[in-house]
């Protein structure tokens, strides 16, 4: 994966993916994180993943459906996935399409962590 | 929110949806006031940024849009682009996009107009954000993304956005 759109770091069992860009707003570097995450359930069943969101500042609708579409297949193959450090700037695009409804949404990655490893108990 | 449907009305095709209300008409919109500043780009992902940050900077260094504003314009004229090139244009990159920058000043408004070269759209081919399967969808949120921050119409069949909202200050626009 091109290290500029993504970093993903483990941390025990649980993946924890950086999205790096600033502006998350070109639907292709939008595609290819999706696909990556995507590849990532299928080769990991059972999946826990964190999409830290910590330097993101802007994203579009385009990430956001994005995101549903990870959300699905992950639960679906029965896995976990959390989103965290959702910026003051982003977090009412999150509220307004009411996915802070269905998706978890946490402070940082530490407290996404937590919520999967309890989750996991 | 209760839904609500409008009738439709000759020559337009209003629909209204809780808050979420798509105005698409097929004739040309009503004088917008004076065209201040106007490019047209190749119908490609790539040209999109430039373009956004020119347009951006035009509307916070003329005061038209408060700097804490910035976000949400980035964000609706990003997916107004987006939608002209992706489903408009229908990603082909042969095609151009039109896209003007106008000011009202006895109305204080400013209007960005992003046109394509598709034949449109019909209101029905739009999600419905407010039902209750909208958040499981994977698309349909651009709409309703922009109008909660602008007033957003279409025309020309739905190939012309026409975003619209009222100057924040510095009413004659003179850019410092």
């Amino acid at each position: 994966m091109s290290q500029e759109l993504l970093f993903i770091r483990p941390y025990k069992d649980i993946h924890i993916a950086t999205i790096l860009p600033e502006r998350l707003t070109d639907p292709l570097a939008i595609n290819r994180i999706g696909e990556h995450l995507i590849q990532l359930n299928e080769v990991n069943p059972g999946l826990r993943l964190v999409i830290d969101l910590t330097r993101v500042t802007a994203l579009s609708s385009g990430f956001l459906g994005k995101l549903v579409a990870l959300h699905k297949v992950i639960t679906r193959d029965k896995g976990r996935l959390v989103v965290a450090g959702v910026q003051p700037t982003v977090k009412p695009v999150f509220q307004l399409t009411q996915l802070d409804k269905l998706l978890m949404l946490r402070k940082d990655p530490d407290a996404a962590i937590r919520t999967l490893e309890f989750k996991h108990r | 929110m209760t839904s609500k449907r409008l009738t439709a009305q000759r020559g337009t095709e209003p629909i209204a949806r809780g808050r979420v209300r798509i105005l698409l008409h097929p004739g040309e919109p009503p004088p917008l006031g004076t065209c201040v500043w106007r490019q047209r780009i190749a119908s490609r992902l790539d040209a999109k940024e430039d373009v956004l940050d020119q347009l951006t900077s035009e509307l916070l260094d003329r005061g038209w849009v408060a700097g804490t504003d910035r976000s949400w314009l980035q964000l609706c004229l990003d997916e107004a682009l987006t939608n002209a090139i992706l489903h408009g244009n229908e990603g082909d990159p042969g095609l151009v996009v039109d896209i003007g920058l106008f000011h009202d000043p006895p109305r204080r408004t400013w209007t960005v107009t992003v046109l394509d070269q598709g034949c449109g759209f019909a209101v029905s081919d739009v999600p419905d954000p407010n039902d209750a399967a909208a958040p499981l969808r994977e698309h349909g949120r651009g709409v309703l993304l922009m109008r909660q921050w602008c007033e957003l119409s279409y025309y020309l069949g739905g190939a012309l956005a026409v975003l619209a909202k009222r100057c924040a200050r510095n009413r004659q626009g003179v850019k410092p």
